[in-house]
């Protein structure tokens, strides 16, 4: 099973645990095959993140960079290295952080070129 | 003879108290017994600041969706208490004058300030905490202290800066290292000094503060948290201008998906621009 963001939830996949609110009201229940219908209901709570069974490319995640100029993207890197480099970015909370950022300071880094 | 944060503070001039207006409002809004009509009064006695105030109230910062004309009106949808938070930001930022540009640009240091008070909003907001608004104010004041440092002892700031940029360490570190504390507690020590509340001086007190936030106020944590965002959307600097690490078991703490952190950013990208109208224009 793996956690995945909600843009990238898809129907036909099936939830590995119950998806609660805020204040833990279950939502959807753990087994149920998301439909067109639960993503409604899902974007409409505020639903960050669910857990879906099985793994694999359909559901691994990783930074949108694949379209990136290579030359840019290497210098976005290491403009990003220098910045978090008194950070852990082993840690997950820095890691999504650190995605995040070179993903906005490429596309920044794009317009300028 | 040993330097202390509340020493630094009492040999800056003209930082010692904010305008009697806030402490009018202040007094007004922990009255219970007091009415819209006459916190609205006071308020209304300050052309400026009312301006001001109707001028963020109108924004996408709160984003309402009808225009808000009068300060009573203001009062009536946002509450007392958040309009004083309000106040209490904009009447700061108007305090430090005078700072060597060589030193920091205010600019830019205003800018990571927003940036880290709305980034503390967004979170308490998605945390469901009330009076979201406080801990705007929280994140706009975290860095003060530096201001103070920056005043009261420039030249070794001016060397501290060089050997931050240099890549020797991380700024405060390297002003814990000189003074045997660094500007977090130059901050509290001069919110102290105001008589702000001890959730406001504590959490500005604490946010490079390395320990255990799990017993500590959710304010500490939130602040904390903020700060790094700040840093790593590189909007704005206070100086140095690295991505400070981030306290083991602190994003736990905190509560909230990693995920979050896109629509955090998003926000914050969202509502800078606004925010920097609002409250730098005239500075």
């Amino acid at each position: 099973m793996s956690t995945i963001k909600l843009k990238n939830l898809k129907p036909g996949m099936v939830l590995a645990d119950d998806v609660r609110d805020l204040k833990g009201r279950v939502l959807l229940a753990r087994g149920e095959t998301i439909d067109a219908k639960h993503l409604k209901i899902l974007k409409a709570w505020g639903i960050a993140e669910v857990t879906v069974k099985g793994t694999g490319p359909q559901v691994a995640e990783a930074p949108d960079t694949h379209h990136a100029d290579a030359k840019l993207l290497k210098k976005t890197e290491a403009e990003l290295t220098e910045l978090f480099r008194y950070a852990d970015v082993q840690d997950p909370m820095m890691r999504e952080l650190y995605n995040q950022c070179l993903d906005r300071k490429l596309k920044l880094n794009e317009a300028d070129s | 003879m040993a330097e202390t944060p509340k020493g630094l503070v009492d040999a800056t001039p003209g930082i010692a108290s904010l305008p009697v207006i806030f402490y009018q409002v202040n007094e007004a809004v922990n009255d219970p017994e007091t009415s819209f009509g006459e916190i609205a009064s006071i308020v209304n006695g300050d052309a400026a600041l009312c301006a001001r105030l109707l001028k963020i109230v109108n924004s996408s910062f709160y984003g309402f969706p009808s225009t808000i004309e009068t300060i009573t009106h203001a009062i009536t949808i946002i509450g007392t208490a958040q309009l004083r938070d309000l106040m209490l930001a904009t009447t700061v930022m108007t305090k430090f004058k005078g700072i060597r540009s060589n030193l920091v640009n205010m600019d830019s240091f205003w800018r990571h300030s927003i940036a880290c008070g709305l980034a503390a909003r967004i979170i308490a907001t998605l945390r469901q905490e009330s009076n979201a608004d406080r801990f705007y104010v929280m994140g706009l004041l975290h860095d003060v202290g530096r201001l103070i440092l920056f005043m009261a002892i420039p030249d070794r700031m001016e060397s501290l800066l060089t050997r931050c940029l240099s890549g020797e360490n991380l700024l405060h570190l390297l002003e814990r290292d000189m003074l045997g504390f660094d500007h977090s507690e130059v901050g509290e020590a001069l919110l102290k000094t105001w008589n702000l509340p001890p959730r406001l001086t504590e959490a500005v007190g604490n946010h490079h503060n390395p320990g255990d936030f799990s017993k500590q106020p959710v304010e500490n944590v939130i602040i904390h948290t903020a700060d790094i965002i700040a840093n790593a959307m590189q909007l704005g600097s206070s100086g140095g201008g690295a991505v400070p690490p981030i306290a083991p078991g602190a994003w736990e703490e905190i509560g909230l998906p990693t995920s979050k952190l896109s629509d955090i950013l998003n926000q914050v990208a969202a509502q800078f621009t606004d925010a920097i109208q609002m409250f730098v224009e005239e500075s």
